[in-house]
Parts: C-alpha cells; structure tokens; sequence
C-alpha cells in the first residue's frame, strides 16, 4: 500500500504535468506568428507601384503582363534573394490595403520551398484553408503546406499573411513525388473576361490530330516537370487534354470504362469528400482552382486541394429541396458525369464524407483555435473578429446540416 | 433637447422599429418553414382571376422575382448612386449611397458588421446589388431608400405571394434604364484624404441590369414537388395557365405601376406590355418544351443500349419507338422477333400502319437539379434479338424514334426536339474490352501472329490470364491488356516484337522459362529498336476496393534490344519496366538495351538474383522509389550511364559485380538507403556515389580499377548531402581522390589499397593480418573471386 506522502507526491507530478500541457499549448497559442521581413529598393517598389495601378484599370492581372521585381527576404537572421510579384489573378488580391505576393528564392531555397505565396488573409477564408490542409492530410491527400506569418515591407508592418507553399518541383520532391506536370483548367476564365488565358495548342501524340476537345478551354501546365525530358511534358500536356475530352464529351459508358485509367478515383472521391465537408464548390469543377498532378510512373491524375472556400449549404439545401443527396450532388458536369458512370466514387465519397463528420466536433474546435489564436494576436483587427466568428459558425452550420451523413457514411465505410 | 439629441433618438425609434420587423419576419419565416402544404392546396381550380385580382392559395412566395444590379468598379469609389434614367439623364436616385462617404471598401464592410465574401442581406429584396463578377460587393455601402419611402417596406409590399403580379412587376423593373456613378462632387477636405487610386471625377459605372423569375419554392413543398409527382404536375399546370393570362396580366401592369408602392417612380409603362406578352410566351414555351436525347449504342453482336434522356420541366410519357420497316421480307421477319426490355418489362415488336412500333407506357418525371427550371430524367433500354439479322441492322437502327408526350400540354414531343444518333460503330470493342467478352479475346490474339505451326494464344476467362505457350510469337500491333488481366509467357516461348511496338500488362505477368528452354522477348530488326514489356501495378483504380499488387515472376529469360516507351500517360524507361508491382527476376539477361534502362522498377519491390545486365547503351537497372534485394548478379552500365542507380529506394546488395559503367557502378541519389556487401565494383569512372540525402553502406567489398572510388555530394537543394559508411574495403588500382562537398560525409574504416601488380597476392596477407581473417571476411574473399573471373 503506498504511503499517503507517496500518493501525493503522485498527484502533484500528475497536477505538474497538466499544468505543463496545458500551458504548453496556451504558450504555443500565444507564441507570435513568424515575421517575416522584405526589403524593396525604392525603384523597383516604384515599379511595383505602378504596376498595382495600371492592373486596376484591367481590373486583371494577365499571364502575360507580370512583373517580377528584385527584392529581398530576411526570416530568423537569414537572408534570402527572392523575386517578387502581385500574385492573384482577380482585384482581391491587390487593389485593398494588403496585397498578395509570390516570392521566388533565387539562390537557396527557404526550408526547403522554391516558391511561396503571401495571401491576404480573407481571400483563404481565415483559418479555412489551413484548417483544409489538416483535413486534407487526414484523408491523404497531397496539400500545400500553410501558415500564418506577419509581414513587414521595408519596416513598415503590412498585417497579417496566410503564406502557402505554391506548387513546384521542389514541392513534389520534398514531399516524395516526382517531378511532374501540374495541370490547371482555366476554360471558364476565358468565358469571362473574354482573353485569351493560358492558351494551349496540342496534338495526339504521334499523330497530326488534334483531339476533338471542343469545349476545352485551356489547360495550363504548370513547369513542374523534369525539365530534362521536354518531350514527356508535351506528351503529358496531350494526355490532360485526352482525359479532359474523356470527361466532357465521352458518353457514360465511356468514362465507366476508361476514367479509372486517367484517374485514381479514390483520390477523387477524397477530394469531393473535402469540399463537400467544407461546403465549398469553388474547387469542384476543372476550372482555375484545379491543382491535377499527374503521377509519372502510374498515368494516374491525383486532385490537390486548393483554394477550398467555406460556403453555408443551408441556402443551397434549401434550393435543392431540402435533400441532402440533391444538396450533395456534384455541380460540375464532369464531376457528376464520373458519379454517374462509376457509382463506386459515390460510395467511396460519402464514405470518406462520414468519417469527417465524425470528427467534426474535432475539427470545429480546431477551427475555433485558429481563429482564436488570430484574434488573440491581432486584437485590433475588427474584420478580423467579425469574419473568423461568422466562419466558425457557418462550420458548425454545415456540420450540423450534414450529421445525417456521419452515420449514412460509417454504413458505407463498414460495406465497404 | 437638441437637434442631435432629437436625430439620434429618431435613429434609436427606427432601429428599435427596424429589429421588431426583423424579429417578425424571422419568425414569419420559421412558421413558413413547417408549414404543411395539402394537395387540394395545388388544385388549378383555387387559382384564377377573380374580380380582377389573381388569387392564390399555395404559397406567399410561390415566385421569385430577382432584380438584379450589378457594378463592377474598377477600384475604390467614394460612394454610388444608382439612378433611374430617361433620355441618358438621371431623373433621380433609386437607390441612394449611404453616408459611409470617404470609406474605403473593407471600412465600408465593417460598418455593416460584414466581411469580404458575404453574400449580400439583399433588404431591398427584390432590387439590390447582385453577385458581381470579381467579388466586389458594392451594395454594402449602400442604403437604399426611395424618396420619402423605406425602399424595404416598398418592395415586400409588392412582391407578395402573387405570381401574376411578380410577372408583371418584373417587366416593370426591366423598363428600368439604370445609372451609378460616383458620388461626386465632394468637399476638398474629403478630397484631399482620397487615397490616389481613387478617381476624383465624374464617373459611370457599368451596370449589369437583370431582371428573372425562379420558381423558387418553400422548402417543405419543393421537397414535396420533388417526391411526389402528383403535386409537381399540378404545379406546372397552375404555371402554364398563369402565363395563358397575358391579357389579364398586361391589365395588372397598369395597376401596378399606378400602385401607391410605385407611383412616387414616375414609371413609364408603356413599353411594357409587348414586352409582358413575350415573357408569358416564353413561360408558356418554357412548359412546352420538351428535349430529348437517344443514344443507341450495340454491345456484343446481339444487344443494343438504348439511353434515352429527358430534358423537360414536365412530365413526359415514352409512348413507344418506331421506325420504317426494313425492306426485304426475311428482314421483316427479323424485324418482329426484336424485344424492348427496360428493367422487369418487356415488349415485343409490332407492325402497325406499316411501321414497327414498340409500345411502351414509360413515365419520365424529371428531377430538378437547381430549380425546377432545370430538370432531366434518363431511362435506359435494351433492343434485344439483333442476332436475328447476321448483322447489326445499323439502317433500322439509325431510323427508330421514340415517340413522346408533354403531359402538361398534352401534346407530342415534336420531333426537331429529338436529337438522337447511334454511338460509334466501333464502340462495340470498348465494351467488350471491359468486359473480357470472346471479342475482346480475338481482338488481343489478333496482335499476337503466330509464327510457326500449335496453339495460339488463348484468354482465359476465370483466371483473366492471356496464355502463351511455346513457340515463336510476332507482336505486331501495341499489345495492351485491359487492367487486371494477366500474362503468362511459357518455357520455350519467343516474342519477336515490331520496331516500336511494345506490351503492357495491367496485371501480373510469368515468365516461366526454363533452363533448356529459355523464354526470349526480342526485337524483329536487329536495327529499329522495339519499345518496352512493361507491368503497370496500378492498372485502374476501382474505389472501395484494394487491388493486390500484381506479381512479376520472371526466370530464364533474355530480354534484348527494347528502347522504351510512353504509353498511357506514362514513361517506361526500361526495356523492361516494372511499375507498382513486386518483382522476382531470376537467372534471367537484359542486354543490348536501347532504352534509358535495361530494368526500370518504379515504386516496386524486387528480388534480383543471378541476373545479369551487360552491353546495354545507359543504365543497367533504375530502381527509383523501390525496395528489396539483390545477389548474385552482374550489372554493367553503357558509356552513358550507370551500373546499378537507386533513387530514393532501400536495398540490401550481396555478393555482386558491377563494372565498365562509363559514369557509376553504383549510383544512390534522393535519400536512397544502400547496403552492400560483398561485391565487386570495377572499372567505373566513379565506384559509389552517394548524393542528396543518399545513404550507402559498404562493407567487404573490393573496388577495382576505378577513376575513384567514392563521390557524396548535394546537387539538388531539397535534399540533404550524401553520406557514405565503408568498412573492411580493397582498393586495387583505384584513385586516391574523392569528391566531398561541405554537406556530405564519408566515413571510411579498414581499407587497403594495392596495386594492380598486388592482386595476385592479395588474399594471403589478409588471412593472416587481424584486421582480416578468415570466417569473418568471407564476402570478402567472394568478392575478391570475382576480380579474377
């Protein structure tokens, strides 16, 4: 029988260790947010500047019309050269206060990333999209590593940054990929705004033909393969446009047979699964948000999330007639016309579905941890406050509309 | 009390006021929502024009009518006015900007306690800034108000329950010519605190104007109209018969825009009537019309699908398919023995006014997708007995129709609303493909020519394996076998394969030759090189369910002259390339590649033994993102590449020589991690390079004739340096000189070096120093052998 000195000196090393653990993660909620720091010459800032002003009366920033300036990037002691530039197609991103921005490191890579993006906060939904990459991970999917930073330019502090790791060799190395293309749609861009975007002549490979693709907008290849080997990228390019032409013009029988080549349809039901979880339809569909990296030694396309935006799906169940299958049902042609075809990418979707859901609780509270370490760090920051409150409650909106699905998917999962 | 005191005690009355109304509405809102909604509810007979005025007895809301402006600004404005405007001037302000002057869009957000990406709260609900194309919503800095009136309450009034009336209304808002523009001129203090981008001039805005009616339903009762056919088709009758009112209608547009509501606008009406006549007429249209797609696609030789798609906000009823009967009297009689079958039902061929007629009762009740503006329904049928005819009756096919009925109108689908074709001849194959049918094993054999006299290669269907047996083989065309099928090449047998064509199996492959009767795969030109024999693991990807790896069992066999190949979206590098699968290769020669590799195996795992890579152009073997093990075997690089490289791979090497690499014997990049053992590397310009986060561990080994023996660097960023752990090593004749960059290692512990003169003695005095005896350096000695063979 242990003596009662004993038992109490148990119960303050167990007290200890509480109060380590939860001051550990009070700290780490508290601790600041990296600052990161850039310093612009002044003519290129000018030329930056100017830039900003002739995109506003675009209203656009085109490919063709970037500018990158010299700059340089200091974090921790260190300091990098980097190139800079407005990154964000749309006015969001540059005609507010803050603006987003794209670095490239061009001697040594910084903790491993060639290429980061420094976005306004509110265009990535607050803690939305880096609570998305946690999701993202759950389900294994690849994802673009994400954070919240301060930045300074020239010393002057220009708030609070979501940065995220943009898409690149050194991307798919690090995170034990191989180099390949990255493909991006952008057909609806075009459809837009009237401009040519991303443009992209092909032919089948080996052949004169051009494969009959006419709804196919544009497809961007993101230089993310082997550079060596410029003849696969080509070939690469002609595959995207092949699977892309299976999907919007293929019959349903078609794409029963052939989509599972093209596509690993787990991957897809996944990534369905995700933006279904956060409402969000703005990355479902082969549009500007797609992120399709195709695995160079399967043939297989695998989706990347990207840009999930948290969207209330009560207006939208409410139109859908109160349904959550209709609610759920893709949007996309192409989307749905892989639903339609392959009933086993429903199935695996609400399977994947409900077992987010049950862990919604989970996830909402680390929602609500995020936003509340932001508040905490930038108290002033009233849009701050109001948006990242609406956000979360919008999560557990959703969440709760969903709940039937936490069950209907365990179901799934277990026939499965 | 003074004026402010007064104002702001006026202020804090209408906000009070404005809560309660809020409250009311909301609660208004919620009792809607349980709401139950009979069935006689949607009896056509409770609506109609009654005294003049439509009466209804469904909903408060059965209509949507949305009014749309949309602004899209450049960059920052000060503020906006929208106005109505006749001849190109403005008449006055429709909706006024609010007195958040100077505020800059995000402070201008704030103040109404809303952020970037909001959907607006569209008080004013039936005109108010809309969805604009890059997100910038302008109407959160807007108040709207009508002159002298609260333009919320203006609105709701007008847009009650009332479908005629919102009709109507609707054209009244389209006679709307609207203006914004910026609220200038302002004061020079304000001016002067303008940021720069903000334009200090007179300027318009574009405006997009829209005005659209959505049968936007309660909840409770679309769910209904979705589930119970019954109500929706009462529904759509009562719709149908709204818009047969454009008389009484155009009568309401008079009334309307002399309305209290809208008597303060000044509107002139009088364009409006035309106008309301083509929006009835389309709504009238809308109902009446019917789309329909029919996809006939023959599977097997026997069978075709008919799919048969409804476009339609009504419900439509299949009647039957006809088409001309088929000229020739056997052809007739085929014909009548053809069988429609759509689930349980079945219905035989007629002959019916000298056409042949199927005759059907199927109902298509579309489901909407968004709105019930956008509905489709699809119901697939199969056209059996086509065996009857020899052929596949394309002429009979191509002619039959289905015939249809709007049950709404009771009218028939008109026939330039069918759009029909027959699918692609050649679609047979796809199917029969997928499905493993006699076609498809024609089809595959085809691509494999028998050479000489025995059995050609069969397909069999419980094991999904293509089987070769011995005898000499012709690959003529790509064979590519469909995924999950596999392929077993028998002792003795001899692929011959054309100049650029190459074989992939989605499933597991066995070459199971034999020592006396090898298996050969070659090319059929000793000058053109063929393309690959490759397995890819990851044929198809079927959710839900785990796919084995496939297995690549592999002995006694040579494999010679093969260049690679791309197919599917994938580059085969090897002359054998294994993807995704687990290898076993043994006794078997890879040699006279031309390909990058003579062995590629990505994401694999492999077992390699008393194997030999020789007179190949580059790589011997390229194990990337691999693990497993190799012995006994012999790997020899061409001038332009390496013996043996490994990237990101973990292998164990026992026991065998790698030599005349022009660049590597061994070659570990990308966090590679290597043991070897007991091996021979010799006459390489490098013996073992471990680069990028590679790590390799050498023991008891011998390296012989080499420009240098070790080389760690880092030459790609990402990853770390290379490092290199040697122990118990002989260096014969090898350079004195490694290469070593800051972030990389060797380790280097008991190494002899000799010269080439010394070989010859170089056993002896190791047996019998310390450092070097007898049980303990086996492998060593082994490898020593190998100096001599």
């Amino acid at each position: 029988m242990p003596s009662r000195s004993r038992v109490l000196a148990i119960d303050w090393v167990v007290v200890l260790l509480l109060l380590l653990i939860v001051g550990g993660s009070r700290a780490a909620e508290l601790a600041p947010l990296l600052a990161y720091r850039l310093r612009i010459e002044p003519e290129p800032l000018r030329a930056l500047q100017d830039f900003r002003d002739r995109i506003y009366d675009m209203n656009f920033l085109p490919p063709g019309e970037r500018l990158w300036i010299p700059a340089r990037f200091e974090h921790a002691g260190e300091r990098y050269p980097v190139r800079l530039r407005i990154r964000g197609d749309l006015p969001i991103h540059w005609r507010g206060e803050q603006i987003s921005y794209r670095l490239k490191f061009t001697d040594r890579l910084f903790q491993g990333r060639k290429e980061i993006n420094l976005i306004i906060p509110w265009d990535k939904h607050y803690g939305v999209e880096l609570l998305q990459t946690r999701v993202a991970d759950d389900l294994g999917l690849a994802y673009f590593p994400g954070r919240f930073v301060s930045l300074a330019i020239n010393d002057q502090d220009v708030g609070l940054y979501y940065e995220n790791e943009h898409p690149t060799r050194e991307y798919l190395q690090r995170t034990g990929r191989e180099p390949s293309s990255i493909f991006t749609f952008a057909a609806n861009w075009t459809f837009y705004f009237g401009q040519r975007y991303h443009t992209v002549w092909f032919e089948k490979p080996g052949t004169r033909e051009r494969p009959p693709i006419s709804s196919l907008g544009q497809i961007k290849q993101r230089r993310t393969f082997d550079r060596r080997n410029p003849e696969i990228a080509r070939r690469q390019l002609g595959y995207a446009a092949e699977f892309y032409a299976l999907l919007s013009e293929g019959s349903l029988e078609e794409i029963a047979a052939r989509a599972g080549l093209y596509l690993d349809l787990e991957n897809f039901a996944r990534y369905v699964a995700l933006q279904d979880f956060f409402g969000s339809k703005h990355s479902l569909a082969f549009g500007d948000n797609t992120r399709l990296y195709l695995d160079p030694s399967s043939g297989k396309f695998e989706f990347m999330p990207w840009d999930t935006r948290l969207m209330s799906l009560r207006e939208r169940w409410e139109e859908r007639g109160g349904t959550l299958a209709a609610l759920l049902e893709p949007d996309d042609d192409m989307f749905r016309a892989v639903f339609e075809a392959i009933p086993g990418v429903r199935a695996a979707r609400d399977a994947a579905l409900g077992e987010l859901l049950r862990e919604g609780s989970v996830y909402a509270a680390e929602l609500d941890r995020i936003h509340a370490r932001l508040v905490r760090l930038h108290p002033e920051d009233e849009r701050l406050r109001a948006e990242t409150k609406r956000l979360g409650g919008m999560f557990r909106k959703n969440l709760e509309l969903l709940a039937p699905y936490a069950a209907s998917g365990a179901e799934i999962a277990r026939k499965r | 009390m003074s004026r402010g005191q007064i104002r702001g005690k006026w202020a804090l009355a209408g906000l009070g006021a404005l809560a309660a109304i809020a409250i009311l509405a909301t609660l208004r809102l919620a009792a809607r929502e349980v709401v139950t909604i009979e069935s006689a509810e949607f009896d056509p007979g409770r609506s109609g024009w009654i005294e003049g005025t439509w009466r209804e007895g469904w909903s408060r809301r059965p209509v949507w009518l949305r009014r749309r402006l949309s602004a899209s600004p450049l960059r920052p404005w000060v503020t906006f006015d929208f106005s109505r405007v006749r001849g190109g001037e403005p008449v006055g302000s429709l909706v006024l900007a609010s007195d958040a002057a100077l505020l800059q869009y995000h402070a201008a957000s704030r103040t109404e306690g809303l952020a970037h990406g909001d959907l607006l709260p569209n008080r004013l609900a039936k005109i108010g800034g809309g969805e604009v194309a890059d997100d910038f919503r302008l109407a959160l800095v807007f108040e709207p108000s009508l002159p002298g009136r609260a333009a919320a309450t203006t609105f709701t009034e007008l847009a009650g329950g009332d479908a005629a009336r919102l009709i109507a209304l609707a054209e009244v808002l389209g006679a709307w010519e609207v203006l914004a523009s910026n609220r200038l001129p302002i004061s020079d203090g304000q001016r002067a605190r303008l940021p720069f981008f903000v334009p200090r001039e007179r300027q318009d805005l574009k405006i997009l104007a829209t005005t659209s009616i959505e049968v936007f339903l309660p909840v409770p009762l679309t769910r209904r109209v979705v589930t119970e056919p019954g109500l929706r088709e009462a529904l759509y009758r009562r719709l149908f018969r709204v818009a047969e009112q454009v008389p009484d209608l155009a009568a309401s547009v008079e009334r309307i825009a002399g309305s209290t509501a809208l008597r303060a606008l000044d509107l002139d009406v009088s364009e409006v009537r035309p106008r309301l006549e083509t929006t009835a007429a389309a709504i009238g249209g809308y109902l009446r019309s019917v789309w329909v797609e029919c996809l006939i696609a023959v599977v097997g030789a026997d069978e075709a699908e008919i799919a048969l798609t409804v476009y339609s906000v009504v419900p439509v009823v299949l009647e039957g398919f006809e088409a001309p009967l088929p000229a020739e009297g056997a052809r007739v009689e085929a014909a009548l023995g053809l069988q429609l079958r759509q689930e349980t039902a079945e219905v035989a061929a007629v002959v019916k006014q000298g056409r042949l007629r199927f005759a059907t009762d199927v109902r298509f009740d579309p489901v909407p997708h968004d709105t019930v503006h956008f509905a489709t329904a699809r119901l697939d049928f199969v056209l059996a007995g086509l065996e009857r005819f020899g052929e596949v009756p394309w002429e009979l096919l191509d002619a039959l129709e289905p015939r249809l009925t709007n049950l709404i109108t009771g009218e028939p689908v008109p026939a330039e609303h069918i759009t029909g074709f027959v699918s692609e001849r050649d679609s047979r194959y796809g199917r029969a493909a997928a499905e493993g049918v006699e076609a498809f094993a024609n089809a595959l054999v085809r691509r494999l020519v028998r050479a000489g006299p025995g059995n050609s290669p069969r397909l069999d269907r419980r094991t999904r394996r293509l089987i070769v047996t011995a005898g000499s083989y012709r690959v003529v065309e790509d064979l590519i076998l469909p995924p999950g099928y596999g392929l077993v090449l028998e002792a003795g047998v001899e692929l011959r394969i054309h100049p650029g064509r190459s074989i992939l199996v989605r499933g597991p492959l066995a070459v199971l030759g034999e020592p006396q009767r090898p298996v050969s795969v070659r090319g059929t030109s000793g000058e053109e090189p063929w393309g690959t024999l490759a397995v890819q693991g990851r044929g198809v990807s079927i959710p839900g369910v785990e796919s084995p790896r496939p297995r690549v069992e592999m002995r006694h066999v040579v494999i010679e002259g093969g260049a690679g190949d791309y197919l599917g979206g994938v580059e085969y590098t090897g002359q054998l390339s294994v993807h995704h699968a687990d290898l076993t290769l043994e006794w078997a020669t890879l040699t006279g590649a031309r390909a990058s590799d003579a062995l590629s195996v990505r994401h694999g795992r492999v077992v390699i033994r008393d194997t030999r890579f020789a007179d190949n152009a580059a790589d011997g073997a390229d194990l990337d993102h691999s693990e497993g093990s190799i012995r006994r075997s012999l790997f020899a690089g061409g001038q332009r590449g390496d013996a043996l490289e490994l990237s990101g791979s973990d292998v164990s090497i026992e026991d065998s020589i790698f030599h005349r690499a022009g660049r590597r014997c061994l070659n570990a990049t990308e966090g590679a991690t290597v043991r070897l053992r007991g091996s021979l590397l010799r006459g390489c310009s490098v013996g073992i390079t471990s680069r990028d986060g590679a790590r390799v561990e050498v023991r008891e080994s011998v390296f012989h004739t080499n420009t240098r023996a070790f080389a760690a660097t880092r030459g790609n960023q990402v990853f770390g340096g290379g490092l290199i752990q040697a122990e118990d090593l002989i260096l014969i004749d090898t350079g004195p000189e490694d290469r070593l960059d800051d972030l990389s290692k060797i380790e280097v512990e008991k190494m002899i070096r000799v010269g080439a003169a010394a070989v010859s003695t170089v056993l002896e005095p190791l047996e019998t120093t310390d450092g070097f005896s007898t049980q303990r350096y086996r492998a060593l000695r082994q490898a020593l052998r190998h100096v001599s063979e």
